[in-house]
């Protein structure tokens, strides 16, 4: 699976999303100023356009919104679409499933995988 | 301000051109359209093409100009994705009703099969590769990089699916229409007659997608002459009028970060559609004929809905009862639409455009919509989140 990923680029202000991912945790940001929270991380609010943002620790928590299976690369990979549990933005992460159990809305959880020298998000079925 | 018409075209069938460059392609089906209008050449004053995978200077049309000893007073390269072949027609629309020029040529010209780049799009090797690439939604698509586009528009048909109860033979209908309409045109690069078994027995790519819902990247070039609606019959006897257009984009890439939007639906769509209607005065209903983008199969049931012809999940019925081949109420894709007739994504538009206009022109020979009037051409640029619609009338 994992030969069929790529190296992403990390920019600075993305720094924290990815130690976030080292400690298992899914981070995001919030808005001081309107007091939203967004995902995916930008380094600007995306309603208001501020800079003042916290990191936040989301839950980690999901449905299962859709999925599909890459297979024209070797070896092939599940891939899905997650809502957030907070309602905020979905995230797109390899599923680590059976395919014959997947279940649009089922309940899915953050899975942190190691993969060459870093951490990367996944997501499979809570328990 | 004036009225705008198309009066003629050139194109080459859809294929591999391996020995040949895009210039080349960019000046035969120029010539071919100059050829079809009695356009001479020194008479172009506007020449506007889209990008191409060659020409990273983007200086491609001074190429051209100087194959071709031409001048020019306006020139313009058009990016946006996918519907830059529609907004290069809209561009070249809105010169000549501004009036600074009178007669212009928008062209395409691409080799993407040939020159590989389709095998880098694919593999998202040239984007993600990249260290200097900026992903799309930083970070949340990386690494995993979703392996180019095939697996968003996956998601998005496992979501039509899961909403409306469509089944992988209510896609594979819509290929096998698309092929059989291409049998008979002039341009298309797939020309076999193909079953629903044929579909579903397909290599499976990003399931629900197989092999055979696929679009197919193929090189093409095609170009389009347009001048002022009072100059069109100097030219030819039934010009096209461009009549009205619309475009949209949704603030998303295809996944929205908003929760609020089904991927089971385009926003694009439906705002551009909406637009486009308003600006000529007519319903969907009004329209006669259509050509869409879509990439995929499942994409050829939702754009019709989201474009008004049908309520939404009320495609799965209309493509089970032939509403969409011709003869039905409303046809689509009848040169095969980007699964038959072969995809260069920044040519694509002004083949769509052609075929309406040899529709509308009554010269779609064995395909022909008995009646046809007024046609719509519609694409889209990224992952359907952006839009671009162009309705066109038979001008007698």
């Amino acid at each position: 699976m994992a030969d069929s990923y790529f190296q992403p680029y990390i920019s600075h202000s993305m720094r924290p999303f990815w130690n976030g991912l080292r400690d298992k945790k899914l981070l995001t940001l919030k808005c001081v100023r309107c007091s939203k929270s967004f995902f995916p991380p930008f380094f600007r609010c995306p309603f208001c356009l501020k800079k003042d943002l916290e990191w936040i620790e989301l839950s980690g928590l999901g449905i299962l919104y859709s999925w599909s299976e890459v297979k024209f690369v070797s070896p092939p990979y599940l891939i899905g679409v997650v809502e957030l549990k907070e309602k905020i933005g979905r995230s797109i992460a390899p599923i680590i499933a059976s395919s014959e159990t997947l279940k649009i809305g089922q309940s899915m959880q953050a899975e942190y995988i190691k993969w060459q020298n870093m951490t990367i998000l996944a997501w499979k079925p809570k328990k | 301000m004036p009225d705008v018409a198309l009066v003629g075209y050139g194109a080459i069938p859809l294929g591999k051109y391996p020995e040949t460059t895009e210039t080349e392609l960019a000046v035969e089906v120029i010539v071919q359209a100059l050829e079809n209008t009695g356009v001479t050449k020194d008479q172009i004053e506007g020449l506007y093409t889209t990008n191409n995978y060659v020409n990273t200077m983007h200086l491609q049309m001074s190429l051209v100009a100087e194959a071709m000893r031409i001048t020019p007073k306006s020139m313009a390269e058009v990016n946006c994705g996918g519907m830059a072949g529609g907004l290069v027609l809209k561009y070249a629309m809105m010169e000549i009703k501004m009036g600074y020029v009178d007669i212009a040529v928008c062209y395409a010209a691409e080799r993407e099969f040939s020159i590989k780049s389709h095998l880098h799009r694919m593999s998202a090797e040239v984007d993600m590769g990249n260290p200097c690439y900026e992903p799309t939604q930083q970070p949340v698509r990386n690494p995993y990089g979703t392996q180019g586009i095939i697996s968003d528009y996956a998601f998005s048909a496992r979501r039509y699916m899961h909403e409306y109860n469509a089944t992988e033979e209510d896609f594979a209908s819509a290929v096998v229409r698309d092929n059989k309409n291409a049998l008979n045109s002039p341009y298309a690069a797939f020309k076999s007659r193909i079953t629903v078994n044929d579909v579903l027995n397909s290599k499976p790519i990003c399931p629900p997608i197989k092999l055979f819902d696929a679009c197919s990247i193929r090189d093409g070039a095609a170009a389009i002459v347009l001048t002022k609606a009072e100059l069109a019959r100097n030219f030819i006897d039934t010009p096209i009028l461009f009549k009205g257009f619309g475009q949209y984009h949704d603030c998303s890439l295809f996944t929205p970060s908003k929760i609020d939007t089904s991927l089971s639906s385009f926003i694009a769509v439906r705002k551009a559609a909406k637009q486009a209607f308003s600006m000529c005065k007519i319903s969907p209903t009004d329209v006669d004929v259509a050509e869409l983008y879509a990439p995929f199969s499942p994409q050829e049931l939702m754009i019709p809905e989201d474009i008004g012809w049908f309520p939404k999940g009320g495609m799965i019925q209309g493509i089970r009862d032939g509403s969409t081949e011709i003869g039905g109420t409303i046809p689509i894709n009848t040169d095969g639409g980007l699964l038959a007739r072969g995809h260069p994504a920044f040519v694509t538009p002004l083949y769509e455009t052609i075929t309406i206009m040899r529709q509308l022109q009554g010269e779609a020979g064995k395909n022909q919509v008995t009646g046809a009037n007024i046609g719509l051409m519609q694409c889209e640029g990224g992952l359907i989140n952006n839009c671009f619609i162009a309705i066109f009338e038979r001008g007698d």
